[in-house]
């Protein structure tokens, strides 16, 4: 939405499409914050850094150096669109302590911050009256002679199939959590922009790098914000220690999220878990705090575990939560395909690098969004009025018929969703090795094949979400490919990619993108080289 | 545990009249409404439709009804609901049109929504912050009660006036209209109350609290419409231009 | 316009605040009613003392007694949720809504129940 905002203010014709309303969109359950250098004390170059060093000098210098500049006066024009900060006794925009920060730069709304942020944006949406095809389900994007020029989409409502022509396209298209089981991401983070970026011929880079955040809920992986530590909140193991002293002893709880999320796995592995979780315990925070700063997490974990924080600490352990690798962008949005762009967490500038800091995932749509909607629209401008051959509609029209026809006693989409999830936990999970990779390739390629017979019981055409479901569930299987190869090749240990078998980072061989194009046979991998500003590598402790 | 749902059906290209279809299916204790409804279409009924995303009451999309009380599925836990494994029913929100089965078609809501200028008007005469508007603490947590509006629609279905007189703007755009008249940087009192202070507009609300008591997010229309009332009222007559 | 009440009106839907709405519309349209009969009933005056001493002979009876004493519970219901009604509109008590709605209805039953004890120690 910020950057159809950008757009419609340069006087370019935009159109947001969305396979939900836009205020279901998975920003909506950002908790915890996002980050600027608003402060007094505080300085965009040690957001900079502490965003080199928790990216472990994968990310993109001269990407983050314009993230980080930039983002006090974006958090400034979020305000004064009206969002409700929670705000200082003097009236200023009041920040927290998040992961991986050297300084409390974190400016948050209790702990709905994304839910602010997203309605915020939509307001303004209306506002400049930017028309919208809500519930509409894109197939595939349009690149004809090495030029983006539009999307086919679904319309969800009567299943009618489209070209939408464009000078250009900004994909924003979110995560692709639903990949992994368990995972905090919502059920439509099904990698749509990723797979459909990917398959139109563009580069996705990263994409082994996936984060798991340190706090997610057991049973149904919902998230548990950073703020809850940002305020001070403990994680304990079954002995009741405060187990990061050992593997973080400066930042303690608040180290960067890999770290902590390999902290809680090590001592669950080693035995010293609670029930395959270790305990987040806010009790002496008291109500008050909890009531003002935290009160959604105390709701969620109310309503879906029984447990109030005020009173217990809530098991908690690691969950798949977002994705630093995506489609390859410069600093503008623009991807090698001419007139497609994107932005968000789809994207990959790099800013995240290896491994992303809490509070820069909101700054990143927000800078990059406007950055991507300005770079659009001005390419827009130089353009004629695009014109599509029917040839792409009539391909995605027939494949879906195919789909539907499918003979009914096939294979069941639950199924391979749930082998897909358990597979890549497990082999592209937090710690991994060769042979545990290797066996989640040969699942991952095993659905590929399988994926073909699986049937779609739903023939009608009026919202079919078991056909998109199963659109998704291709998706998912070509970006876990990626994934599980950029795994299996990278050879170190670097940030969120953590190789038991290479424990150590190697800047000598290893400081370097990944970078993947489909082929017929598969995901083909080449390397690109970091961008460096100011920063050199160093040892990497919390 | 099994869990036994009866599910109002309706596909607008096949039936011209709604019905009801019954499922039972094994699901784990701690299992939400739409937990139960998701493993029906994933292993019983491919057809069954409804919205859902987040699965953590956030994102408003699984507003539905459930034993005829308007809630988020998402949030309902069947044992709530059926302590003794009865059966329950899921009908889609009340007071607006149905696309299909627990589809509604929410147009109509988001256009009330939209009527009633649901952004910060900033009077362009004004002399701007250097940098952000100071704004008093105790005053903006009161904001974010009302921010925290997640347009899921509950209360819309709730109300027992929009039933009668579907012009009725609805607790959800109203809250929305005073979220901002009680913004300090907000310059568009008058023009909302323009929208808003009409017969189909907040002078509807009989402070029934339906939709304060069935709020998901605890926002509290019923205080927010109150205390859109007051502003009016005082314009009015005169006495007051902050509220 | 005036479409069936299905969804709001079930009674498993209903909450305390739809109930006291519609028991205040209820006790409202009674009261007018009963203010007609009352207004019927005193305009026999006209026909004189004694037609007058008649009718009011009947009212005495305990059924009408029973009656009396319902009307003043309702009054009083009407009354006390009225002003609860009216503090909302000064946005006083929106959190305590229920307390009050049942507090209203409790002293109304209370008044109801008085007048009865009264009534049978006038008879």
């Amino acid at each position: 939405m910020r950057a159809a905002l950008e757009v419609a203010r340069e006087g370019v014709d935009v159109a947001l499409l969305s396979k939900v309303y836009p205020l279901r969109s998975h920003s909506v359950a950002a908790q915890g914050g996002i980050n600027a250098a608003v402060g007094d004390d505080d300085s965009w170059e040690n957001h900079a850094y502490d965003t080199v060093k928790g990216s472990d000098y994968l990310g993109d210098q001269d990407a983050i150096e314009v993230l980080c500049r930039e983002a006090t006066d974006d958090i400034i024009e979020l305000e004064r669109m009206g969002t409700v900060f929670s705000r200082r006794p003097d009236g200023r925009i009041d920040q927290r302590p998040f992961g991986g920060a050297g300084f409390p730069r974190t400016c948050y709304v209790a702990d709905i911050t994304g839910q602010a942020l997203l309605h915020v944006l939509h307001e303004q949406v209306l506002k400049l009256n930017v028309r919208t095809y809500d519930e509409w389900f894109v197939t595939s994007l349009i690149v004809e002679d090495g030029r983006c020029r539009g999307a086919v989409a679904m319309n969800m409502r009567d299943g009618r199939i489209e070209a939408l022509p464009a000078k250009a396209v900004i994909v924003a298209a979110g995560g692709f959590g639903r990949i992994y089981t368990p995972t905090s991401n919502s059920l439509i983070s099904t990698g749509d922009g990723h797979a459909l970026a990917y398959r139109a011929g563009a580069p996705l880079m990263d994409m082994e790098f996936v984060q798991f955040h340190p706090t997610t809920l057991k049973e149904s992986g919902v998230l548990i914000t950073e703020g809850a530590r940002g305020e001070g909140g403990y994680l304990l193991n079954a002995e009741g220690e405060r187990f990061l002293a050992r593997y973080a002893p400066n930042k303690m709880e608040l180290a960067a999220r890999d770290v902590v999320s390999r902290a809680e796995q090590t001592e669950i592995d080693e035995g010293r878990g609670v029930d395959g979780c270790v305990l987040l315990d806010l009790r002496h925070l008291g109500k008050k705090l909890i009531n003002e700063r935290l009160f959604q997490i105390r709701e969620l974990a109310l309503d879906l575990t029984n447990t109030d924080f005020v009173d217990a600490p809530v098991p908690v352990r690691p969950g798949m939560h977002y994705a630093m690798g995506g489609i390859k962008t410069d600093a503008d949005g623009a991807s090698p395909i001419d007139g497609l762009y994107a932005a968000g967490e789809c994207a990959c500038v790099s800013v995240h690098g290896a491994n992303r800091l809490g509070g820069n995932s909101l700054l990143e749509t927000i800078v990059f969004g406007r950055r991507a909607g300005k770079a659009a629209a001005e390419y827009a401008e130089g353009q004629p009025s695009p014109q599509v051959t029917p040839a792409a509609a009539e391909r995605d029209t027939k494949a879906i018929a195919e789909l539907m026809s499918r003979p009914p006693d096939g294979e069941r989409m639950a199924d391979l969703r749930a082998e897909m999830g358990a597979a890549m936990n497990k082999g592209v999970g937090i710690f991994r090795t060769r042979d545990g990779i290797a066996a989640a390739l040969d699942k991952v390629r095993e659905l590929k094949r399988r994926w073909r017979n699986v049937q779609v019981q739903n023939k009608g055409k009026v919202f079919n979400l078991e056909l998109l479901s199963v659109i998704e569930l291709g998706f998912m299987i070509d970006l876990a490919e990626v994934i599980a190869l950029g795994a299996l090749d990278r050879e170190e240990s670097r940030g969120a990619h953590s190789r038991r078998d290479f424990p150590d980072r190697d800047d000598q061989s290893w400081m370097k993108h990944t970078i993947a194009y489909q082929r017929p046979d598969g995901p083909q991998l080449s390397y690109a080289p970091v961008t460096k500003t100011r920063w050199e590598p160093e040892k990497r402790v919390y | 545990m099994e869990a036994r749902l009866r599910v109002r059906r309706y596909d607008p290209s096949t039936d011209g009249t709604p019905t009801y279809q019954s499922y039972a299916i094994e699901v784990a204790g701690s299992a939400t409404i739409l937990d139960t409804l998701l493993k029906i279409r994933e292993q019983v009924d491919g057809t069954l439709a409804f919205r859902c995303a987040c699965r953590s009451a956030i994102c408003g999309s699984c507003a539905m009804r459930v034993n005829g009380v308007s809630r988020l599925a998402c949030k309902t836990k069947v044992v709530s609901v059926a302590a003794r494994g009865q059966e329950v029913t899921v009908e889609p929100l009340a007071n607006l049109p149905v696309i299909k089965d627990l589809v509604a078609d929410m147009e109509p809501f988001y256009d009330k929504m939209r009527a009633v200028i649901p952004w910060l008007e900033i009077d362009p005469a004004k002399r701007m912050p250097l940098r952000e508007y100071l704004v008093d603490a105790a005053r903006s947590m009161k904001l974010s009660q009302y921010a925290a509006c997640i347009q899921c629609a509950v209360c819309y279905s709730a109300c027992p006036i929009v039933a009668i007189d579907d012009r009725y703007l609805g607790p959800a755009a109203l809250t929305k209209a005073f979220r901002f008249c009680h913004d300090p940087r907000d310059d568009g009192t008058a023009l909302r109350l323009a929208r808003v202070a009409q017969e189909q507009g907040l002078w509807r609300c009989h402070t029934i609290f339906s939709c304060a008591e069935q709020c998901p997010k605890a926002v509290n229309p019923t205080e927010a419409i109150q205390g859109l009332k007051r502003i009016a009222l005082l314009r009015r007559l005169g006495l007051g231009r902050k509220a | 316009m005036f479409k069936p009440m299905d969804a709001q009106f079930q009674a498993r839907a209903m909450r305390t605040g739809t109930a006291a709405w519609i028991l205040q519309r209820l006790s409202g349209l009674f009261l007018t009613l009963y203010l007609l009969v009352h207004i019927i009933v005193i305009g026999t005056a006209v026909r004189g003392e004694d037609a007058f001493d008649d009718l009011l002979a009947t009212f005495e009876k305990t059924p009408f007694l029973i009656l009396d004493a319902g009307l003043v519970g309702v009054v009083a219901f009407h009354a006390l949720n009225g002003l609860r009604l009216i503090l909302f509109d000064f946005t006083v008590g929106l959190r305590f809504q229920k307390a009050l709605f049942w507090a209203s209805f409790a002293i109304a039953v209370a008044v109801f129940i008085g007048m009865i004890v009264a009534a049978r120690n006038l008879i």
